[in-house]
C-alpha cells in the first residue's frame, strides 16, 4: 500500500468514524424523543441534582477556591495581637503599628485600618456613614485603582493634612447616582468639610463593609494625641503584605519576637499582666473561615444528592436497555461490535446528561442571588460569587460523569444473541443486571437516609438554638438606633443630655409600656463596635498579682428600665434607678456568670469593680441573669452594666416595649422626636428585638432549610427509584408471578412476594445508611449547636419515613403484579 | 366409567376475545365431562382453542359464558383467593416450556406449592425428596433450572405438579420442547400417574402421544368436533414402563 493510499485510508477511517458518530447521535436523538417521558424524567432528575450541586459549588468556588481578588493576595495578611494569658485578641495602637513597620524585615508594607461612624451632611438628609479610616498604602497594598479620581498620597497621611475621602462604588451609586462630577466636590462629615477625591471600584471589604474611606488625619479620633501616643488604644486593624521571599512561618517568628521586645520595652503599656504576642493570619483565610463548615456541609449534601440522582438515572437507563435486548442482538448480528453498541449507549446517555447539566446550570443561575445573600452573612467575598468558567467546567464535568456512569454501566452486559433474538429479550430479573440494579437502589436508600438524618440533625440543632433561654424576652420590643454626631456631642454631658431628652419624649408615647436606652442590645449588628467593647476588670478584694489574670468583661451602658423592657430577671440587689445619674455614686450591675466566677461563696453585692486599674470604683448594686448577647450558640461572657448616665455613649439604641394592641406608628414617632430635638441627627436603623434574635440564627435556619429541600428531592428520587426498580422487576417476573399463581399463590402472596423483595433491599440500604449517617452526624455534631452524632428520635423518624415511602412505592407495583390474570402472566414474554 | 365421580363438568362454555371492536370466538359452546381417573387428550390444530380450554379448566382464565363446575362446585362462585386455593390443592400444571422459576433451585421450585399451602418445613422436605425420587431427579435437587436439560426440567415441572398430590393434572404440550426420548419418558410418567388414579387432561398436537390417553377430544375453531375413546393397546408403545412404575408410590394426602 502506497503512502498516499495509507493517508487515504486513515482519512476514510476518520470520516467513517465521524459519520458513525453522527448516525449514532441522530439515532440517539430520535430515541430520546420517542421515549420522551422517560427522557424528561432523566433530564429533570439530573438537572435538579446538577443544579443544586453547581449552585453550591459556585459559592464554594467563589469563597474558598478562588484567590481573593487582590493582586498577590497570597501574600496579604492581617496582623493580630493576642494576650496569650487571657486568650483574647486585640487590634493595634498607632504606635505599635509604627513599631512593627520599623522593626520587621519580612513585610513589604503594613497599613492600618479602623472603622468609625460619621454623619454626612450637605447631600440631602443627614445620613449615617460607615467609614473606614485607612493609611494611604491600604489601597496600593490591595492594588485598588480608583475608577474616578485618585486615592490618598503618603503626604496625606500626615496629621494636619486636608480632610479627604474616597467613596466606595456602592455608596457612589446609591447616594450620588454614579455622578462623574463627584471628584473634588465637598461633603460635611460631622462638623468638617471633606473633599471627595475618588471613587473605588467594587471590592470585597473586610473586616467591615464601609460607605467611604477616610484618610488618617481626617479622623478626629485617629489624629488625637491620645490615639497617637497611647499604646493601649488598640482600635486598629493592621493589614500587611509579606515580601515574596518570606513565608508565613518566617513572618510569625519575626513578629512574635517583636511583640516580646515591645512587652519588655514598654511594660507600662502591657499592664494587667498582659502577655502579648502577635501573629499574621492569611487574609483569604480570615475572609472565609466562618463560612467553611457551612459550605462543606452543603457541598457534601449536594454531592450526596448528585450520587442519588446518578444511581436513579443509571437504574432507569438499565431498565430502558433491558427492553432493548433484541435491538442490541440485531445490531450485533449485523456486525456491530460491543464497543460500537457501547458508543451508541454512551452517546444517548451523554446527550441526556448534558441536557440535564444545561438545565441544571439554568437552575443554578436563578438560585445564585439567593445563595449570595446567604453567603454574604459570613463573607464579604460573597459578591465575588458567580457562574464563572470554573463553575461551568464543574457542571460540565459532573454532567459527563453522570452520563458516563449511566451510559457505560449498562453496556457491560453480555448479549446472548440466540436467546435475545428468539425470546425477544425475555430474561429473568436476576440475570438482567439484578445485582447491579439492587446495589444502586441500596445506595440510594443509604444516601437518602444519610441526607435525611443530616437534615434532621440540622433542624434539631436550629430548634435547640431557638430553645436556648436567651435571658431576655424579645416580644413587642421595637428598637431604633442613633449614632450621635460625636463631634457635636463631644462631651459625656452633652451625650447624656440628648439621651435623656430622647428617653423622656419616648416615655410619653401612649403605647409604650416600658422604654430604655442602651449602648447596644442582644444581637445588635449595627453597633457591633460597641457590642464588642471589653474592659479589664479589677476587683476590690483582690490584690494585684503578676500571675493572676483579671477578667475581661463586656461593657453595657443602659438606662434604668432596660432590664424591665427586655424582661430580664434580677437575681440579687436592685436595678438602676432614675437617681443613678451622673452626679450619683458610681454603680454597676454584673451578670451571674461574673458574680459566680469571682465571688463563688458570697454575694457580689456591695463589692466594687474598677475599669481603669483602680482610679475609679463602681459599687455592685445588682446581679442579673446571664444574657445571650450573640445568639444562643455563644455562651454568655462576663457582662457589666453601667448606668448610661454615668457612661454616656455616642451610639444609642432606643428600646420600646409596647402593648401590642395599639395601632402604633413607632418609626414616625421616633423620627419626630429625634428631629425635634436635633434636626441634623439621622436614625441609623429600625428593627425589633425579635428580628435581631431571628437574625442571629439566620445561617442555621438557612442551612436547615436547604438541607430539608435537598432531602425532599432525595426522597422523591428514591421513591421514583424504588418504584421504577420494583415495576421493572415485576415486568421481568410477570411470568414467574403467573407460575406462582398457577400453583396456588393468591393475590396476597404475590403482594407479599414483591413487597418483601423491595423491603429487603430497603432494609439493607437503611442498614448501610445508618452507619454512614452516624459518621456524617458525628461530623455535623462538631459543626452544629448542641446535637449528638446519634439522636434516637431523628434516626427513628428518618428510618420510619424511608420505610414508609419504600413500602408505599413497592405497594403499587406489588398490587399491579397481583392483579395480572394468571393466564396473561404465563403468556408474558 | 359410569361409577366414577365427575370431576369436571362443563356445559355450554364459550370464550370470546374483543380486540378493537372485533370479537374472536376462541371457544364455542363446549360441553365436556371429565371423571376421576380419566386421561383425556385435547387435540386439534393451532388456534383451535386447546390451550384456552385447558387454561379455563385450570382456573387460569375465565369463560365468557357457560357453566363450569369442578368437583360439583361452580367456578363462577369462587373468589380469586378461592380459585388460587383450588389451583394449589386440586390442580397440578405441566407446561410446554416447563415454567420453572429460574432463580430457584430444583427443590425450591418443587417446594413452592407446599409453601403456599402452609405445609411445615420438615414435611415439605420429606415430600420434596419423595417426589424427586419419583421423577428420578434426586441428584439434581440443588441445581438451578438452567443447569438441566429440557427433559430434566420437565421432570422437575412434573414433580412440582405432583408434590401437592392434586386430583387433576393439566399438561399443556408437555413434550413440545423435548426430544423424542425425553418426550416418551415424560409421557410414560404421566401414564403411570394415571394408572395410580391421577386424573389427567393433556393438550397435545402429537397424535402419537394421544394414544397414551383414554379419551381424545378434537377441537377445531373452538368447537368440539370429536370426542372419542382411545383404544387401549398399550402394548403397542415402545416404552419400557415397568422400571418407572415401580418407583411410583401410592398417592398420599399431602398437607392440610
Amino acid at each position: 500500500m502506497s503512502l498516499q493510499q495509507d493517508v487515504l485510508t486513515v482519512n476514510t477511517h476518520k470520516n467513517n468514524m465521524i459519520e458513525k458518530i453522527g448516525i449514532d447521535v441522530r439515532y440517539a436523538l430520535s430515541r430520546i424523543i420517542s421515549q420522551l417521558f422517560t427522557s424528561l424524567i432523566i433530564v429533570l432528575t439530573l438537572a435538579l441534582s446538577i443544579g443544586a450541586t453547581t449552585a453550591i459549588f459556585s459559592v464554594v468556588n467563589g469563597l474558598l477556591f478562588q484567590a481573593t481578588p487582590f493582586k498577590d493576595a497570597e501574600n496579604l495578611v492581617i496582623l493580630e495581637q493576642k494576650d496569650i494569658a487571657k486568650d483574647q485578641s486585640y487590634g493595634f495602637s498607632a504606635s505599635e503599628i509604627l513599631d512593627y513597620q520599623n522593626q520587621s524585615q519580612s513585610f513589604e508594607d503594613i497599613s492600618e485600618y479602623h472603622n468609625m461612624t460619621f454623619t454626612m451632611y450637605g447631600h440631602g438628609d443627614p445620613i449615617r456613614v460607615r467609614t473606614g479610616v485607612v493609611s494611604s498604602n491600604f489601597f496600593s497594598m490591595l492594588n485598588l485603582t480608583p475608577i474616578l479620581g485618585r486615592t490618598f498620597t503618603e503626604a496625606e497621611d500626615d496629621i494636619g493634612a486636608e480632610p479627604l475621602v474616597v467613596l466606595t462604588y456602592e455608596f457612589w451609586q446609591s447616594e450620588f447616582n454614579a455622578s462623574d462630577d463627584i471628584v473634588n466636590q465637598s461633603v460635611e462629615f460631622n462638623n468638617r468639610s471633606h473633599k471627595i477625591i475618588g471613587v473605588l471600584p467594587h471590592f470585597p471589604q473586610f473586616p467591615d463593609v464601609n460607605d467611604v474611606y477616610m484618610a488618617i488625619p481626617s479622623c478626629p479620633w485617629r489624629s488625637s494625641e491620645n490615639a497617637l501616643s497611647n499604646r493601649g488604644m488598640r482600635m486598629m486593624t493592621s493589614f500587611a503584605k509579606i515580601k515574596s521571599d518570606f513565608d508565613l512561618e518566617d513572618v510569625n517568628n519575626e513578629i512574635a519576637t517583636i511583640a516580646g521586645n515591645l512587652n519588655k520595652t514598654y511594660p507600662e503599656a502591657y499592664s494587667d499582666n498582659a502577655k502579648m504576642s502577635a501573629k499574621a493570619l492569611s487574609l483569604h483565610d480570615e475572609l472565609v473561615k466562618s463560612s467553611r463548615p457551612y459550605l462543606y456541609t452543603l457541598l457534601a449534601t449536594t454531592l450526596l444528592l448528585f450520587l442519588i440522582a446518578c444511581a436513579n438515572v443509571t437504574n432507569l437507563t438499565l431498565s430502558q436497555h433491558a427492553k432493548r435486548k433484541r435491538e442490541f442482538a440485531v445490531r450485533s448480528s449485523l456486525g456491530a461490535s460491543k464497543a460500537q453498541i457501547a458508543q451508541l449507549l454512551l452517546i444517548e446517555s451523554l446527550i441526556l446528561a448534558l441536557s440535564g447539566g444545561a438545565l441544571g446550570l439554568i437552575f443554578a443561575f436563578f438560585g445564585l442571588d439567593f445563595l449570595k445573600d446567604f453567603a454574604s452573612n459570613f463573607s464579604s467575598l460573597a459578591s465575588e460569587i458567580s457562574i464563572d468558567t470554573n463553575v461551568m467546567l464543574f457542571a460540565l464535568t459532573i454532567s459527563i460523569i453522570s452520563g458516563m456512569i449511566a451510559g457505560i454501566v449498562p453496556s457491560f452486559s453480555k448479549i446472548n444473541l440466540v436467546s435475545s433474538l428468539k425470546e425477544g429479550g425475555k430474561s429473568s430479573y436476576s440475570t438482567d443486571h439484578g445485582i447491579l440494579r439492587n446495589g444502586l437502589l441500596i445506595c440510594q436508600f443509604a444516601l437518602s437516609l444519610t441526607l435525611l438524618i443530616s437534615a434532621g440533625l440540622t433542624i434539631k440543632s436550629l430548634n435547640n438554638l431557638q430553645k436556648v433561654d436567651a435571658g431576655f424576652s424579645p416580644q413587642n420590643v421595637e428598637i431604633s438606633q442613633i449614632d450621635l454626631n460625636w463631634t457635636v456631642y463631644n462631651t459625656a454631658q452633652l451625650r447624656w443630655q440628648i439621651s435623656q431628652q430622647i428617653l423622656q419624649e419616648v416615655e410619653k408615647l401612649p403605647y409604650v409600656t416600658s422604654s430604655a436606652l442602651a449602648m447596644t442590645y442582644p444581637n445588635d449588628t449595627v453597633g457591633v463596635n460597641y457590642n464588642n467593647i471589653r474592659q479589664s476588670v479589677q476587683l476590690d478584694d483582690r490584690d494585684f498579682d503578676p500571675d493572676h489574670v483579671l477578667p475581661n468583661a463586656f461593657l453595657r451602658p443602659i438606662t434604668h428600665d432596660y432590664f424591665k423592657t427586655i424582661d430580664s430577671q434580677l437575681l440579687q440587689g436592685r436595678f438602676f434607678s432614675i437617681d443613678d445619674d451622673d452626679k450619683a455614686p458610681n454603680v454597676i450591675i454584673i451578670n451571674q456568670k461574673l458574680a459566680k466566677k469571682w465571688w463563688p461563696n458570697e454575694s457580689a453585692i456591695n463589692h466594687s469593680i474598677s475599669l481603669d486599674q483602680g482610679r475609679t470604683w463602681f459599687n455592685i448594686v445588682g446581679i442579673i441573669e446571664d444574657i445571650h448577647e450573640q445568639g444562643g450558640a455563644v455562651e454568655p461572657s462576663f457582662q457589666i452594666y453601667q448606668s448610661l448616665a454615668q457612661a454616656p455613649s455616642p451610639h444609642i439604641a432606643i428600646l420600646v416595649k409596647h402593648d401590642n394592641h395599639s395601632n402604633i406608628n413607632y418609626e414616625q414617632d421616633i423620627r419626630n422626636i429625634v428631629t425635634q430635638l436635633d434636626s441634623r441627627q439621622p436614625i441609623s436603623k429600625f428593627e425589633n428585638l425579635q428580628q435581631a434574635l431571628d437574625n442571629s440564627v439566620a445561617l442555621q435556619r438557612f442551612l436547615a432549610q436547604l438541607l430539608t429541600i435537598f432531602s425532599i428531592i432525595a426522597l422523591v428520587m428514591t421513591v421514583s427509584g424504588v418504584s421504577g426498580v420494583m415495576s421493572y422487576m415485576v415486568n421481568l417476573r410477570t411470568r414467574e408471578i403467573g407460575i406462582r399463581m398457577a400453583i396456588g399463590a393468591d393475590k396476597l402472596k404475590v403482594i407479599i412476594l414483591i413487597l418483601s423483595y423491595g423491603m429487603r433491599l430497603t432494609l439493607f440500604g437503611l442498614l448501610i445508611g445508618f452507619i454512614s449517617a452516624y459518621f456524617s452526624g458525628d461530623w455535623l455534631s462538631e459543626q452544629l449547636f448542641d446535637i449528638k452524632a446519634f439522636d434516637f428520635m431523628i434516626y427513628g423518624i428518618a428510618l420510619a419515613v424511608l420505610l414508609l415511602i419504600s413500602f408505599l412505592a413497592c405497594l403499587l407495583p406489588a398490587w399491579r403484579a397481583s392483579s395480572i390474570p394468571p393466564i396473561h402472566a404465563l403468556k408474558s414474554q | 366409567m359410569q361409577n366414577k365421580k365427575t370431576l369436571i363438568n362443563i356445559a355450554g362454555l364459550s370464550k370470546n376475545y374483543n380486540t378493537d371492536g372485533t370479537t374472536t370466538h376462541a371457544l364455542k359452546n363446549i360441553d365436556l365431562k371429565i371423571s376421576q381417573g380419566d386421561y383425556v387428550t385435547i387435540q386439534g390444530p393451532s388456534g383451535g382453542g386447546k390451550s384456552t380450554l385447558l387454561s379455563i379448566i385450570g382456573l387460569l382464565d375465565k369463560a365468557s359464558n357457560g357453566d363450569y363446575q369442578i368437583s360439583g362446585v361452580s367456578v363462577a362462585q369462587l373468589s380469586g383467593s378461592q380459585m388460587a386455593k383450588v389451583r394449589n390443592r386440586e390442580i397440578g400444571f405441566i407446561f410446554q416450556d416447563f415454567n420453572l422459576i429460574g432463580d430457584m433451585t430444583v427443590s425450591q421450585n418443587i417446594e413452592l406449592p407446599l409453601i403456599y399451602r402452609g405445609v411445615d418445613k420438615s414435611t415439605r422436605k420429606i415430600k420434596v425428596a419423595e417426589v424427586l425420587k419419583r421423577v428420578n431427579m434426586s441428584e439434581r435437587a440443588k441445581h438451578l433450572p438452567n443447569q438441566l436439560s429440557g427433559g430434566q426440567q420437565q421432570r422437575v415441572a412434573v414433580a412440582r405438579a405432583l408434590v401437592g398430590n392434586p386430583t387433576l393434572l393439566l399438561a399443556d404440550e408437555p413434550t413440545g420442547n423435548l426430544d423424542s426420548v425425553n418426550g416418551d419418558s415424560v409421557m410414560q410418567l404421566l401414564s403411570e400417574l394415571n394408572a395410580q388414579g391421577v386424573t389427567i387432561c393433556m393438550v397435545t398436537h402429537d397424535s402419537r402421544y394421544a394414544h397414551f390417553s383414554k379419551r381424545s377430544i378434537h377441537l377445531f375453531d373452538g368447537e368440539v368436533v370429536k370426542n372419542t375413546s382411545v383404544q387401549e393397546d398399550k402394548s403397542s408403545t415402545t416404552i419400557e414402563t415397568r422400571e418407572v412404575a415401580e418407583l411410583l408410590p401410592t398417592p398420599t394426602q399431602v398437607g392440610a
